[in-house]
């Protein structure tokens, strides 16, 4: 894209701007001198007309005709290009005309209209023409009926044309010697106008990955239509600037996790090579490391998933999801979290009714409800209860999983879906929790769309609900289902 | 020597604990949480503390400035896995001698808290001499006019400690507080035992003894002064 300077281009617009103001109004001052000069002119040749028709009189002595006195004709204002005049009586008994000047030039008179310009040895000429002016020599002896006459006088127009030349240099030469100084404090007052739109850009130049600060300067502020961007960056750099702590908080606590485990890995092998040892110690340090490492396997395994969800829930999930039964994603779910609930004496209970169809992956369900169960069952104690309630509202299908167990702390509950949180760090260490199930949990649902809520007692369990939409194709047969065989279930929400 | 290890992760505690045992033959005490750690470190005399940052119920910073606050002079080294600057400056700050970043090596680690329990006893080399009998704390070795003397774990374990207090006269109790960990059923005879092992190893055929008994008080490892206090052999 061409690069345009908006500065340039304000002065740009206000010079030409000025210029044609200027233009205009020498046209504008020119036309109107012209008509003034000219209308003044007429007058003037009006009255040259009349005084030759009063030069026209009858003989003293009585006889016919006319007597023409030329010489009493006024001065012509042009040495050079005289006036022209013709005047004959209406019985064509009478023609005079002046100078040189052909009597023909007059037959270019218009039908209509008392002047008209014509060229004269290629000067401009305006004339008039007068009918029926009546002889002005009243005298006794006139003949009956009186004569008329028809007088035509011509006179050179340069004047006027000169005069207008003149005076459209004289408005030019104003207008540019206006015009300059005006131009200047413009562009001075559009390049202070520009100063805060330019030190709004400075500012924004200054941002960096390095450098989040974003400061404005005062006169950028106070312009008001500034205000939406400086509103707007703020905004998207606030924005910007949470998930670069996130990212950065999640990549310590990556590594922190990662060390953690790697450590403990790395002391088990060296430590088994402090000295020589039997066999059996060495097969049963194998066998610890093998474990150790298997933590760390499961914990990238984790964070693998972690990054996957999230990136579901940030972009959408864009693969190809079948409709498929929730119901059966629990069942499977709770197969999976059956051995350890069975070892620590903990009921695992599905509450359900009909199937319950959702489109989604089966395997991110399973998932989802794997990390509430395990953390249920951890929470657990010894011959309690998990419960997980399936139930499907309208177009909203809600499954509650909620255990009997030690509960979380009023002041952890708003955190615990955040990555590698743990309740009491003490007991997930040995349980081998890391803090990414709810996470992870949470991650899932935003990237179906559902909603997530926790609720807990200490001392007395956990409830957590998850709502995810539900294929409206099979909503109908499902509806009434419900109703009659989960009449407990509805009064848990 | 008697080290405490106060970490939550139960297999790297057992493993710095197995470490040390085999490789600086100390008596090693583990703790799980801050708690139980701060009321150890109260409760006996240790020669060094090994702490976790990150602990459950007390972190180790805490635990730290709450065991400084005792006047415990006993030498800390930190397990971090964060190697931030700030928290190294006010680990430093809190009274921790020194750090190890994880994932560490158990050489390193091994050094370090050597070096540390040698710094907390007065001494800087790694090597001490008392008369004609040469102590390397690095190799385990004692050596005796040139000659290497084998002993066992225990046995160097108490020569140590008493090459450690330089001469001075250690008792039974502190012996057996410092040569055994927590769960071991103290029988102050067992040091008799060992010291007279000792010195069938070290003093025998020698004119100058370096193992001393003062009656009812304890045992020093010294050269005897002309006009020493109560020196001599034992009975």
């Amino acid at each position: 894209m061409k690069n345009i300077s908006l500065t340039k281009r304000l002065i740009a617009a206000v010079v030409v701007s000025q210029l044609l103001l200027a233009t205009a109004l020498v046209v504008v001052a020119s036309f109107y001198c012209f008509h003034q000069l000219q209308s003044a002119f007429d007058v003037n040749l009006e009255g040259r007309a009349l005084s030759v028709a009063a030069l026209i009189h009858y003989p003293d002595d009585g006889g016919a005709g006319f007597l023409f006195d030329a010489a009493k004709i006024p001065p012509a204002h042009h040495e050079i290009h005289k006036d022209i005049y013709l005047v004959k009586s209406d019985r064509g008994d009478f023609v005079r005309h002046a100078g040189e000047a052909d009597p023909h030039l007059f037959d270019a008179m218009p039908a209509k209209g008392q002047y008209w310009d014509f060229d004269q040895q290629g000067e401009p000429y305006r004339a008039i023409i007068l009918r029926d002016v009546p002889v002005l020599d009243k005298e006794r002896n006139a003949p009956h009926p009186l004569p008329k006459l028809t007088v035509m006088y011509a006179a050179p127009t340069m004047d006027i044309s000169q005069r207008i030349r003149e005076l459209a240099e004289w408005i030019a030469l104003a207008s540019i010697l206006l015009v300059a100084p005006s131009l200047l404090l413009t562009i001075g007052s559009i390049r202070r106008t520009l100063v805060p739109l330019n030190s709004l850009a400075d500012e924004a130049q200054s941002i960096s990955v390095d450098n989040w600060q974003f400061r404005p300067s005062e006169e950028a502020k106070a312009a008001r239509e500034l205000q939406p961007l400086i509103d707007a960056i703020d905004t998207v750099l606030a924005g910007l600037q949470r998930s670069f702590k996130r990212q950065r908080e999640f990549v310590g606590d990556a590594a922190h996790e990662l060390k953690t485990s790697f450590t403990i890995l790395k002391s088990s092998w060296q430590s088994l090579q402090n000295q020589p040892r039997t066999a059996e110690e060495y097969r049963l340090g194998l066998t610890e490391m093998s474990e150790d490492g298997e933590r760390l396997e499961q914990l990238l395994n984790r964070m693998l998933l972690l990054a996957r969800a999230e990136q579901s829930a940030a972009d959408g999930i864009h693969r190809d999801l079948d409709v498929i039964d929730l119901v059966a994603t629990c069942e499977m779910a709770i197969a999976r979290i059956r051995k350890v609930a069975d070892e620590r004496e903990i009921e695992v209970e599905l509450v359900t009714s009909d199937q319950v169809s959702v489109r989604a992956d089966p395997a991110d369900l399973e998932l989802l409800w794997l990390n509430f169960l395990e953390n249920s069952v951890q929470a657990s104690f010894a011959g309690s209860k998990v419960k997980v309630v399936v139930t499907q509202e309208g177009s909203f299908a809600t499954v509650l999983v909620s255990d009997e167990g030690s509960g979380i702390t009023k002041s952890d509950l708003p955190h615990i879906f955040e990555r590698f949180r743990r309740g009491d760090p003490s007991r997930s260490r040995t349980t081998g929790g890391f803090g990414l199930g709810l996470a992870i949990a949470n991650s899932i649902v935003e990237a179906y769309k559902g909603t997530l809520r926790a609720d807990s007692t200490l001392g007395q369990g956990t409830k957590m609900w998850v709502c995810l939409p539900v294929e409206s194709a099979c909503l109908e047969m499902e509806d009434e289902d419900l109703e009659v065989r989960l009449p407990a279930s509805s009064s848990a929400h | 020597m008697r080290v405490l290890v106060v970490d939550d992760e139960k297999r790297l505690a057992e493993n710095v604990a197995r470490t040390l045992r085999e490789r600086s033959s100390c008596a090693v005490d583990l703790a799980h949480d801050g708690l139980e750690g701060l009321f150890l470190a109260e409760s006996n005399p240790y020669d060094l503390l090994v702490l976790d940052l990150m602990l459950p119920l007390l972190s180790g910073l805490e635990l730290l400035k709450r065991y400084r606050q005792l006047g415990a002079k006993t030498p800390v080294l930190i397990l971090t896995a964060r190697d931030e600057k700030e928290s190294v400056i006010s680990l430093l700050n809190a009274g921790a001698d020194d750090y190890i970043c994880k994932p560490f090596d158990m050489g390193e680690f091994i050094a370090r808290s050597k070096a540390l329990i040698r710094r907390g006893k007065g001494e800087h080399s790694s090597t001490i001499r008392i008369g004609d009998l040469e102590l390397d704390f690095n190799r385990r070795r004692v050596v005796r006019k040139g000659i290497p003397i084998r002993l066992s774990n225990m046995e160097y374990r108490v020569v140590e400690y008493l090459a450690h207090r330089n001469g001075a006269t250690v008792s039974k109790t502190e012996l057996s507080e410092h040569l055994y960990d927590y769960n071991w059923e103290k029988f102050s005879n067992v040091i008799e035992v060992y010291i007279a092992a000792l010195r069938r190893k070290i003093d025998r055929g020698d004119a100058v003894k370096l193992i001393h008994t003062s009656r009812g008080m304890g045992y020093s490892l010294r050269v005897d002064y002309p006009n020493g206090d109560e020196g001599g052999p034992a009975k």
